[in-house]
């Protein structure tokens, strides 16, 4: 079956800057596709050319099995059908809230009755019904953020795309947004592609999970597949943090001296990166084949473990462990070979 | 790029008529004397030294001079007391205090020249009320009244820049100088004066040019006083039988020259790093407690705004209420013949009132609707073109009416094509010519206010499937729309005082009030001409504030209660 949305040998270039290179991506119905990528790694600007708020300068885009851009194909922004939240709500400060929900009806050509209708059922769905009659200034910043939600929703979108629209939220209030997000969207069914520089939010909200960095698409997969398993040094240090160690593959271990660590996962060449994470350190009995040792240069307390910072004869490590140990005290340490995953080094900037 | 083609060409051609044309043709005319009068092109400084040597266009370069440095000077210095009375001192009636830079700001300079001279003439208020000896008054026409008049109208500006640069510069730089032991005024002299330099150097060049510029005192109290300037050298030149274009040219040519040098100063002195240290976030400074000084400084302030508004505005008033200036203030002196004589249809002042209020009107809707739809077209646009916009219109802004004027006369008298239009010495013309000089302010104005809508405002009106008309309408139009009144407002009033344009393009059928009201000053007829001066300020004042209350009003309707009315419009076009 085709991708609902689909996007291939994408570009486009802003003044100097390449800011999207040879991009293919693509949504299933239904599905909601996180974008992760720190800024100016191109996200923003791919959504917008799905939009058609801004052209590719090559490439083609489909949206619900229909192009709506390639070749002598340029579909207007209105005809493409898709939903768009701001990372500033854009809600309009000028109309109530009920005025910005049902401007795009009223243009569309739907009577007043229906209309009404519309802007109710979409209000209530974000639980603002009540303040139908308000101004946005008089909504803290989460309704707004629902309004926001409510306006595109109400337009019944083929595929929503949503440009990180917690970043102006404050932290308490993001992660409950964030589920609510997640629950409306499912609940009507909507396709959405979610744009954020946040990994935890990113893999919290997903069915799927692409990373993106300086115009290209690194890595795409379920959130704990490019956990566990990423296929470049960016994707393992964005998604969380993770310690690396280069070296080379002699059978299933990779030598960087002065350790030699065994790995479970395929390896992609000759010379590798292993990375593992800083919750994946145990105690050194636990994996004694890959034993590592050091001296704690730094300990700090995260509430659910202890943050060390181990200088080895090689690189420095940053593991999580579960009571403080003092500065200077020699520790071993261990990690399970399934943990281990290798990436080829620096390979977006080989590429 | 391509699509915009069509626009950018209209507004190079706007652009290229209302500024460019009759601006290049003064400057074209001082170095070829034979080009309007012979369509002859041959380029002799000859007439431009004639100018520059000449004892008489000399003395009014070099008045010029003299007079824009001094009261710029003594604007600055009061301008700088001021702000930091109303900044940093706990002055008591500083709320009122406050209105005053803008009072002044917003009367026209040859108004309250005209009543400085009623009240310092011999004979005037001030010596009938036996403040003012002859010798004063003697001092008071020539440089020394033009000074003073000059100061109390200009140090408004130095206030604004001042006070601006005061705030932004907070209280961390001076109170940092006090915990390294600098004392109070140790702390002014070696912090504050220097952070706040540039600023004060901006504030003295913008008045310089003010002055250098300015007509209305020019052809008032400088005229009586005999006291030649460049600015009304310039209109003499055109006016004064047999015409003149070559002098006027050169002259103009002058000083747009001093102005450009102004000008240049100007841009160095912003490009400098210091400026920068005085923006961004910084709380506010401390504010001095004055104890018992505080009721004197309060009582120069408030000496400071009775000069600079409230008696001149009294003269006005007494003037008009007066049979004569010599009588005095005496029961049988008093009279409602000039109002009643302003008021009356088919009078002179009447007329002249009506019609600059007519063409004021026209003029701000005309540059309140260019503006808009300039604007508009400009955020959508790319920036070079905006940036080129930008640039010509603060350009324009900063080229003084006379000079514009007399390139008006220059194209639309003299110029083949143009002269053919039969638009010389019709209303019509004079309405373009305040376009011209109204039109940047309102375009920086509304500019300013569209650039400050978010993009993404727009981006979801495209995306709710509305068009470019839709957008305009239902988005930006209601959003802008106060700064879009105000500069429609500003421009009204700002035109229906204007002077320059006024007097150069004024229409054979019938002058606007400016010129009026100052032949009728400079006839002796200074009763019915106060009367008309201060029905001009009634009714401008009243219209303007009219209609800010019913925009107001109506705004509130729209914005607060009718935008489901305006949701409900089939199709939303």
């Amino acid at each position: 079956m085709k991708p609902w949305v689909e996007c291939r040998g994408v570009a486009k270039r802003l003044g100097e800057k390449q800011v999207l290179r040879d991009l293919d991506l693509s949504v299933e119905k239904g599905e909601i596709l996180s974008i992760l990528g720190p800024s100016g790694s191109g996200k923003t600007t791919l959504i917008r050319l799905i939009a058609g708020l801004a052209d590719p300068d090559a490439g083609q885009i489909d949206v619900a099995g229909r192009r709506v851009f390639g070749p002598r194909v340029n579909t207007p922004i209105e005809k493409r059908g898709v939903g768009y939240v701001f990372q500033d709500y854009a809600v309009w400060p000028h109309m109530t809230v009920a005025g910005n929900v049902g401007f795009g009806l009223g243009l569309a050509g739907m009577g007043r009755a229906e209309r009404d209708l519309r802007v109710r059922a979409a209000l209530e769905s974000v639980a603002i019904g009540e303040l139908a009659e308000r101004f946005p200034d008089q909504l803290s910043g989460g309704q707004q953020q629902r309004l926001a939600l409510a306006r595109s929703l109400a337009m019944r979108p083929k595929v929503i795309l949503l440009d990180e629209p917690l970043s102006n939220v404050d932290a308490a209030l993001r992660e409950h947004l964030r589920l609510e997000i997640l629950q409306l969207v499912r609940a009507h069914g909507t396709t959405a592609i979610y744009i954020t520089h946040d990994q935890s939010e990113a893999m919290a909200l997903c069915d799927r999970l692409a990373v993106m960095q300086g115009g290209r698409l690194l890595q795409s997969g379920p959130p704990e597949e490019l956990y566990r398993r990423p296929n470049t040094p960016f994707v393992a240090s964005f998604l969380g943090g993770a310690n690396a160690v280069r070296g080379t593959m002699e059978g299933d271990a990779v030598v960087a001296p002065p350790f030699r660590l065994h790995t479970t996962c395929p390896a992609p060449g000759a010379n590798v990166e292993l990375v593992f994470r800083p919750e994946d350190a145990l105690p050194a009995e636990a994996h004694p084949q890959n034993r590592m040792e050091g001296h704690i240069i730094a300990c700090m307390f995260l509430g659910r473990c202890w943050r060390l910072t181990l200088q080895t004869h090689g690189p420095a490590f940053q593991l999580d462990w579960p009571h403080r140990v003092a500065e200077s005290t020699i520790l071993a340490f261990s990690v399970a070979p399934d943990r281990c995953a290798l990436v080829t080094p620096d390979l977006e900037q080989s590429a | 790029m391509i699509r915009n083609l069509p626009f950018t060409l209209a507004v190079a051609l706007g652009f290229g008529v209302l500024v460019l044309l009759p601006l290049a043709l003064v400057m074209g005319q001082a170095v070829m004397p034979g080009l309007v009068d012979h369509a002859d092109f041959t380029i002799r400084f000859a007439k431009l030294l004639a100018t520059l040597t000449d004892p008489r266009s000399l003395t009014s370069i070099l008045h010029t001079i003299v007079l824009g440095t001094i009261a710029a000077g003594c604007a600055t210095a009061l301008g700088f007391v001021y702000a930091v009375m109303l900044t940093r001192t706990d002055t008591p009636g500083r709320r009122l205090l406050q209105a005053t830079p803008w009072l002044v700001f917003l009367t026209p300079a040859y108004l309250k020249a005209l009543a400085w001279v009623l009240l310092m003439s011999p004979g005037g208020y001030l010596q009938q009320f036996g403040l003012l000896s002859d010798d004063a008054s003697d001092a008071f026409f020539g440089l020394g009244g033009l000074v003073f008049v000059h100061t109390l109208n200009l140090f408004p500006l130095a206030v604004f820049v001042i006070g601006s640069a005061m705030r932004g510069l907070g209280g961390e730089f001076e109170d940092a100088a006090r915990t390294v032991g600098a004392a109070s005024f140790g702390a002014w002299w070696r912090i504050n004066l220097p952070l706040l330099a540039p600023a004060v150097a901006l504030a003295f060049l913008a008045m310089f040019a003010e002055v250098a510029s300015d007509f209305g005192l020019a052809s008032t109290i400088a005229r009586t006083s005999d006291f030649g300037l460049l600015t009304y050298a310039i209109y003499t030149a055109t006016e004064n039988y047999p015409v003149d274009f070559p002098l006027a040219g050169s002259q103009a040519l002058v000083l747009l020259a001093i102005l450009s040098a102004v000008l240049l100063l100007d841009r160095t002195l912003r490009r400098q790093r210091s400026l920068r240290l005085i923006t961004g976030r910084s709380r506010p400074a401390r504010v001095y407690r004055l104890r018992r000084w505080r009721w004197l400084v309060c009582a120069l302030a408030g000496l400071v705004s009775v000069l600079s508004v409230y008696l001149p505005l009294g003269a006005i008033v007494l003037r008009t209420a007066s049979r004569t200036l010599g009588q005095g203030l005496v029961a049988q002196n008093l009279t409602w013949r000039w109002i009643e004589q302003a008021l009356t249809a088919g009078q002179e002042a009447n007329l002249a009132l009506s019609r600059s209020l007519g063409f004021a009107a026209l003029t701000a809707l005309i540059s309140g609707v260019l503006a808009l739809l300039l604007a508009w077209r400009l955020d959508l646009g790319g920036k070079i073109l905006r940036n080129a916009v930008l640039a010509v219109a603060m350009g324009a802004i900063a080229i003084p009416g006379v000079v514009m004027g007399l390139g008006y006369i220059l194209t639309w008298d003299r110029l083949p094509g143009f002269v053919d239009t039969g638009l010389y010495g019709k209303w019509p013309l004079l309405v373009l010519g305040y376009v011209s000089a109204a039109l940047p302010y309102a375009l920086v104005i509304v500019l300013g206010a569209i650039s400050q809508i978010a993009p993404s405002l727009n981006d979801a009106a495209r995306l709710h499937g509305a068009g470019p008309a839709t957008r305009l309408a239902r988005i930006t139009v209601p959003l802008i729309a106060s700064s879009l009144i105000t500069a429609v407002l500003f421009v009204f009033v700002r035109t229906v005082f204007e002077l320059p344009m006024s007097q150069l393009l004024q229409p054979t059928a019938g002058a606007p009030a400016p010129v009026v009201i100052v032949r009728m000053f400079g006839n002796d007829d200074d009763g019915i001409g106060s009367a008309l001066s201060l029905l001009a300020i009634v009714a401008t004042g009243g219209i303007a504030g009219a209609v800010w209350l019913v925009a107001r009003g109506l705004g509130r309707h729209f914005w607060r209660n009718g935008v489901e009315t305006m949701g409900g419009m089939p199709g939303g076009r």
